[in-house]
């Protein structure tokens, strides 16, 4: 049950609230929690008693932290964080580390081990390094150990934000568990940036992916340099307005039960550099490797070469923790580059260029890096790279007609990406973000804008199953 | 005004709820979209496993009272806004002139279903499969048929076709079948104009009408066997579909307002001929062909190897009940001993698919 399915906007979703809002105030937190739980276990059913007994050991090990001398603090710290991470290893690395180690032996002639493949839970990347950073933030007395287990269970499986993030920190939501208000402001705010993150990721995502889905699953040598390039620039904006979609999504149900999340984008489609572009993008995740990871490795407070190092050993495990694959490690690995290169020289070299040309230059090196992100495997990937350069334009292709691949509704939602994407640049942008906020309309206006793109997007939902059997009568 | 707008914006979410509740919207069943699956049973052991979970929201989905209604919304959107037919896989593809073709068909016409398997055994085992019939005083006749994309190649668009497409098999295929000897006709070179509708997927009745003749006229050029045929033109029908409706799939709320109609015609047999006992081997073409001679009793004596294994003996294609009484082709009828008993055998293919004659008959006909 994903945000964009059909039993969660019309069943779920008006059921639950209509729960929530009738619920007198000490008994929201308690429907919030079930909804939670019966959410998540709708979506890995199995997974659910491990997240609620790896939340209880959390909750019973975070007030150890703070006893006992330093070096006790340490090793209890340590163990805390391995369980966890031990979980997010079983199930999300064992497969990978077992193909690698099946390679290994068979190059080496000997049998493959056997192995039955492990179930990726949902949202088990995102719900690990939330409690990991509650028991790191605990030790450092940034936040107060739990007092009562189903507060930080509610924290850790709040539905909003369980499956897809933003990632959160403790203490960012402890306050608002045990008191929070919920108006109608809250709630109209809430409800129409839901309805425009549904937007994003149905109307434009959605589209974009039957382009990319079909590009990316062809022999590359039957493609040609148009459609490579449409490839890279179609699933560049496919995980953008499927990310920020889901994430706006997800912080509108929240400020709809009274909470608010902090922003998890910020236009990463108008970085100027790579460094530009991982403050804007995915923020919770960047902000999180930077505190519980960069930081503590000494981050920039040593020499330049450590200090590359660091960079470089960050953005790979930001790789790794996207999937495991080597295609992930690579692209984590070509970023990290970037980002050394930026810290060495190139943020001098490009501060003096138009920032056009570096919005366009900073996009077309992340559009290269996906190529690897989202091909299925690096012979895919080079055989992409291979036809971006191959000086091949025309529009049709040998194997497939060109309305396989895009046609009328793509190119509408590929321009609106590149609108949405890149508008926000211009100062005519922040001009009617200005006029429309000043103008007595503006609730009305917003409101119709919500209302049209939840009606565009609830029937094209529909589209997804749609198929008519043309000899259903025969 | 905040809570207002909540209120209006939420009231939208809780219309299938409603609808499933109360029913006020009205509901009209999609062409070709069967209902959805019945509540699926909830169980410890596929809840467990995640089927529960896929089955129900399928079931939701299909049967929340408003899927009908968001479906023909979103496809009328598409087709008014966006010139597209919608559905998984394009089924129906929007061509010129208010045209559609069944996906497949492009494929067919792009050459892109053109496999480059040997022509020249497949079409040897034909000429002695004639051969047989005719040292034993029998008669034989392959057709050959384009689908519509084919004929009607001046309609589709740039976007449906390919750079540089292969060349069809047909052209080799001709060749060979000439100097085998192999008694053809490709109706390609024989159909009039107007044989398809707009957004049909298969010939009208008078394209039928027509083919038949043809037929009739090649298999009565050396001798009368057949009742021959004539197909004058009585009116005009509308330009949609008899049997599969290409447009009534695309399932929007108004559509065909200003197709044109195409001719109809009165499909008149010969009384004074009846047809020899036939084995048809081949595809829709032929089922087609017998629905329309199906009031003429001209064939009283016929099987039809449908290509998907199903065998219509006799006239139980033509009985009142749609489906008629469907056997399964066996081995037997795959067999000389079986195709003795008929005097006349007429093997029946789509032209980009010649070198799919036959299909499983032609392949395990032990000759």
């Amino acid at each position: 049950m994903v945000f964009s399915s059909f039993l969660f906007l019309f069943y779920f979703l008006p059921v639950f609230f209509l729960i929530y809002w009738a619920s007198p105030k000490a008994l929201k937190n308690s429907v919030a929690l079930l909804a939670s739980l019966f959410f998540y276990s709708w979506q890995s059913p199995k997974i659910l008693l491990i997240l609620i007994l790896s939340s209880l050991f959390d909750y019973l090990l975070a007030p150890y932290l703070l006893r006992g001398n330093e070096r006790q603090q340490r090793k209890l710290l340590a163990f805390g964080v391995i369980v966890n991470l031990s979980f997010l290893a079983y199930y999300k690395y064992a497969n990978f580390l077992v193909e690698q180690l099946n390679f290994l032996r068979l190059t080496l002639g000997h049998d493959p081990a056997p192995w039955v493949k492990v179930a990726l839970p949902a949202g088990i990347s995102f719900f690990t390094f939330e409690k990991i950073s509650y028991l790191i933030d605990v030790s450092r007395r940034k936040a107060e150990p739990s007092k009562n287990f189903p507060e930080y269970l509610l924290f850790v499986s709040l539905f909003p934000h369980l499956i897809a993030g933003p990632i959160l920190k403790y203490q960012d939501l402890a306050s608002q568990i045990r008191s929070r208000v919920c108006g109608s402001e809250d709630v109209f705010l809430g409800l129409t940036r839901f309805c425009f993150g549904l937007a994003k990721k149905i109307l434009i995502a959605d589209e974009l992916g039957k382009t990319c889905d079909f590009l990316f699953t062809r022999d590359p040598t039957e493609l040609n340099a148009t459609y490579s390039w449409l490839a890279l620039f179609t699933y560049s904006f496919q995980i953008y307005f499927d990310f920020a979609g889901y994430s706006d999504m997800a912080i509108g149900l929240a400020r709809m039960m009274g909470f608010r999340f902090l922003e998890n984008f910020n236009h990463p489609c108008i970085a100027t550099s790579v460094t530009d572009y991982w403050r804007r993008w995915h923020i919770s995740l960047s902000s999180w490797m930077k505190e519980y990871l960069y930081f503590p490795l000494g981050g920039n407070r040593c020499g330049p070469i450590r200090n590359y190092v660091n960079l470089l050993t960050v953005i790979f495990l930001s790789g790794l923790w996207h999937g495991a694959s080597w295609t992930y490690i690579t692209w984590g690995i070509f970023h990290g580059l970037f980002l050394v290169l930026d810290r060495a020289f190139l943020l001098r070299w490009t501060a003096n260029w138009p920032r056009a040309l570096n919005i366009a230059i900073t996009f077309i090196i992340v559009g290269i890096s996906r190529v690897t992100f989202r091909a299925d495997s690096f012979l895919d990937a080079a055989g992409i790279y291979t036809q971006l350069l191959s000086g091949e334009w025309h529009m049709q292709l040998e194997a497939y007609y060109p309305a396989q691949i895009i046609h009328a509704r793509g190119i509408c939602a590929f321009l609106l990406a590149c609108f949405l994407g890149f508008a926000p640049a211009f100062r005519f942008y922040s001009r009617i973000e200005e006029g429309i906020k000043t103008s007595g309309c503006c609730d009305l206006l917003r409101f119709l804008a919500a209302a049209l793109c939840f009606i565009l997007s609830a029937i094209a939902i529909s589209e997804g199953s749609f198929s008519p059997f043309l000899y259903f009568q025969f | 005004m905040k809570a207002l707008y909540s209120l209006l914006l939420f009231l939208l979410f809780l219309i299938p709820l409603s609808q499933s509740q109360f029913s006020f919207l009205p509901k009209r069943p999609l062409h070709g979209v069967p209902l959805g699956p019945p509540r699926p049973t909830l169980q410890w052991t596929n809840y467990l496993s995640g089927r529960y979970q896929s089955r129900y929201e399928e079931f939701f989905l299909k049967r929340s009272g408003v899927y009908e209604l968001f479906t023909r919304m979103n496809n009328s959107l598409n087709y008014s806004i966006f010139g597209l037919a919608s559905g998984r896989y394009d089924q129906t593809i929007m061509g010129r002139n208010g045209n559609l073709f069944e996906r497949v068909h492009l494929r067919d016409f792009n050459a892109l279903n053109a496999h480059a398997a040997a022509l020249y055994p497949k079409l040897e085992k034909v000429k002695r499969l004639q051969d047989y019939l005719y040292s034993h005083n029998k008669r034989f006749l392959l057709v050959i048929h384009p689908n519509k994309a084919m004929f009607q190649e001046e309609d589709i668009p740039w976007s449906f076709r390919v750079r540089n497409p292969h060349l069809r098999p047909i052209v080799q295929a001709e060749n060979i079948l000439k100097q085998l000897g192999v008694n053809y006709l490709n109706l390609s070179h024989n159909l009039s104009k107007n044989v398809f509708t707009k957004t049909g997927a298969h010939l009208t009745t008078y394209g039928k009408c027509h083919a038949i003749q043809k037929i009739a006229a090649k298999l009565n050029s050396e001798e009368h066997i057949f009742p021959e045929i004539r197909c004058p033109v009585i009116g005009k029908v509308p330009a949609g579909g008899e049997d599969i409706d290409l447009g009534r799939l695309l399932n929007v709320f108004s559509f065909t307002s200003s197709l044109e109609s195409v001719p109809d015609c009165r499909v008149e047999v010969e009384k004074s001929v009846k047809a020899p006992t036939t084995l048809f081997v081949g595809t829709s073409f032929v089922y087609g062909l017998l629905r329309v001679l199906r009031h003429s009793h001209a064939l009283d004596n016929y099987d039809f190897l449908f290509y998907d294994k199903r065998l219509y003996e006799n006239r139980n294609i033509l009985s009142a009940n749609k489906h008629g009484k469907r056997l399964r082709q066996t081995a037997e009828h795959h067999s000389m001993n079986y195709v003795s008993q008929f005097d006349l055998v007429i093997l029946e293919v789509t032209e980009p698919r010649i070198n799919q004659i036959g299909s499983d008959f032609l392949e395990n006909l032990d000759i």
